[in-house]
């Protein structure tokens, strides 16, 4: 897992549900380190398998997935958990967080969960952490609030502080801004950006709503480099 | 420690349900303890019933037909023995003391007793407690009586109060012994064991009444002896219906026991009232298997109520589950999660339950003595209780592993859908 190898790379990946046909046929597909990449796909493009199988969730079938280097095809469903939760950061749509605890403790959940994450947090100790990253986000404010009295633009910059903290290599973002409107949408990008930037994440956004892609290094659409 | 800490603030956020279940679980595994204590209460006070005494003598009968009339005053006496054979043992260099009980006669349904001032000395229930009065002296004169404490309670007698004995046990319709009438001199401290149904007259009070009786008919009017006749020193007596017995020391008695058994005197049964209470008790126990059969059921209600709560729970949370998974978690952990979630609930609930019964033996011990006679000591948990509080605590979990593994299923199936 040398710190050259890119970020995402995808060889002559095939994924199908039981016996039925393939959802998804990608010959090749390679995401630089430090790259913001807007993949774009309507519903039904095989978007969500294909986050699936990045996150390791699903096991891959045939070619080859590697992640920061990391073939997951030779992990261990439980291997590919942890590979999960100490490297990549993931970002939902919407409903992020835990609605029982409290935003610290959400932001802090992956590292209190990954051990690996946890030893990763140098120099500062969590606490800190967590409240740096809730700074530049602004909000932290809200540190000690219960997630369910917050807007939906603000649980979403909470997702962020959460993906981001113990600088994992890999942001997904799975349209995360889709409940929110245009002004809040490009405020939420800088800021995702900003952070990413600082810790030199890999930004892998993806959206069926083009309006963002301007913002981004590099478009990929779905449908074109999937071939079922 | 942060799936417990998952696990502890998701049930906090579900409080309301989980107080129903820890509550319906509290209530389960209290109904449960105190059965138990009620049942091990009873089975003390009934061994209880009486204490300090070695033997218990009587005619040859049945020994529970013994037990039953000599400690519970219950059942009727078929047979007496003579006098002198209790005067025979009563000095016995063994003997450390007897009490004599001549049974038969009754007051408006309570058994009379006519024993002698030794009752009052010795007689001893529940290890220690001894015979007290509440009010007024024992039975000394030949028309003296003393209450019970439920007689008095019942009759509402004060000292000094006349009344007459019915010849045998029927109520209503019975002979009275009319012109024989005695009076209420004390009445004795509540013992919550059957002392407490009798009234006590002297043996010379017995024969008295019983005076110029001819084989079981009233004396013909006219030709009764005379009232001034009748005082203790000149009344002999002729036979009692048994007798407690104490023995110098406790190694004595089973040597005792032989001995009365085979007195050539006339047919004796001596028995040892511990052995013959735990025989008896053995004979009325069947009850309380009942009873703790339907308080196990009502354990498993409360454990069936915890499923639902948990199983039902699960579709609400699946996206919780992805959240987590999310942020790489393992399935199992979902299962974990779920298990100690489980684990708490069953916990604290049998915890509370366990609180709930001593708090309620604390305040309800001097109602339910006084109501029911029933005398509950405050003790720790029996071995039987921790047994059954262990098999709960593992009970628990292991129910919770239904939703659990039905979480697990999820998790896998879901992944990072989130399911709204």
């Amino acid at each position: 897992m040398s710190a050259s190898s890119p970020a995402v790379r995808i060889e002559s990946l095939t994924y199908s549900y039981g016996k039925g046909p393939p959802v998804l046929d990608i010959p090749e597909l390679e995401v630089k380190r430090g790259e913001r990449v807007f993949v774009y796909g309507p519903s039904g493009s095989g978007k969500t398998t294909l986050l699936g199988l990045l996150a390791g969730v699903l096991p891959s079938q045939g070619g080859r997935i590697c992640v920061l280097g990391q073939d997951l095809g030779k992990l261990s469903p439980s291997d590919r958990d942890s590979f999960r939760g100490s490297h990549l950061g993931y970002i939902f749509q919407m409903f992020n967080l835990i609605p029982y605890l409290s935003v610290r403790d959400n932001i802090l959940l992956s590292s209190d969960l990954n051990r690996s994450r946890r030893d990763r947090i140098q120099g500062f100790s969590r606490e800190n952490s967590a409240k740096e990253i809730a700074r530049s986000l602004g909000i932290d404010a809200f540190l000690e609030r219960k997630v369910t009295d917050l807007s939906v633009g603000q649980q979403q910059r909470v997702a962020v502080a959460r993906a981001l903290l113990g600088g994992p290599e890999l942001i997904i973002a799975d349209e995360p801004t889709s409940a929110l409107d245009f002004d809040h949408r490009e405020r939420f990008l800088e800021l995702l950006f900003q952070e990413c930037k600082k810790n030199g994440a890999t930004v892998l956004f993806v959206s069926h709503d083009r309006q963002l892609e301007g913002l981004f290094d590099r478009v990929i659409s779905l449908k074109e480099i999937n071939r079922a | 420690m942060i799936l417990f800490r998952l696990a502890y603030h998701s049930l906090k956020n579900r409080r309301f349900t989980t107080v129903l279940t820890m509550a319906s679980i509290a209530l389960s595994v209290s109904l449960l303890l105190g059965v138990e204590k009620i049942r091990a209460g009873a089975r003390d006070s009934f061994n209880n019933t009486i204490s300090q005494t070695d033997l218990i003598v009587g005619p040859r009968t049945g020994p529970i037909q013994l037990l039953l009339y000599a400690v519970f005053h219950m059942g009727e006496a078929t047979n007496n023995i003579g006098f002198e054979s209790y005067r025979h043992f009563q000095k016995h260099s063994s003997t450390e003391w007897t009490i004599p009980y001549s049974l038969g006669d009754s007051h408006r349904g309570y058994r009379v007793v006519a024993t002698d001032e030794n009752f009052y000395a010795h007689y001893h229930y529940r290890m220690d407690q001894g015979i007290h009065f509440r009010e007024g002296k024992a039975a000394d004169d030949v028309f003296d009586v003393v209450l019970g404490s439920e007689v008095a309670e019942q009759l509402h007698y004060p000292l000094g109060q006349k009344l007459t004995l019915t010849h045998g046990m029927a109520q209503g319709g019975g002979l009275e012994h009319e012109n024989r009438p005695f009076r209420v001199v004390g009445v004795l401290q509540k013992t919550a064991t059957p002392i407490d149904r009798s009234l006590y007259i002297t043996l010379e009070g017995m024969e008295a009444i019983h005076m110029d009786w001819q084989s079981g008919a009233p004396p013909i009017p006219g030709q009764e002896t005379p009232l001034s006749r009748m005082t203790k020193d000149k009344i002999k007596i002729g036979q009692i219906t048994a007798f407690l017995l104490r023995t110098k020391s406790r190694i004595q008695a089973l040597y005792l026991q032989r001995e009365i058994n085979e007195y050539a005197g006339e047919p004796l049964l001596a028995i040892l009232p511990g052995v013959a209470l735990s025989q008896l008790w053995q004979g009325i126990s069947y009850a309380e298997d009942g009873l703790r059969l339907v308080s196990a059921f009502v354990v498993v209600s409360g454990l069936l109520g915890m499923l639902i709560a948990l199983y039902t729970s699960l579709n609400e949370r699946r996206r919780e589950m992805a959240i987590l998974r999310a942020i790489g978690a393992r399935p199992s952990h979902v299962l974990a999660l779920l298990v100690i979630e489980s684990s708490i609930i069953t916990w604290l609930g049998a915890f509370s339950g366990t609180v709930i019964v001593y708090l309620v033996l604390w305040v309800a011990r001097p109602l339910i003595e006084n109501e029911f006679g029933l005398y509950l000591p405050i003790h720790g948990l029996s071995q039987m209780e921790w047994i059954y509080l262990g098999v709960l605590c593992l009970l628990g979990p292991t129910i919770g592993l239904i939703p659990a593994w039905k979480a697990y299923r999820n998790a896998l199936a879901d992944g990072l859908t989130i399911r709204v």
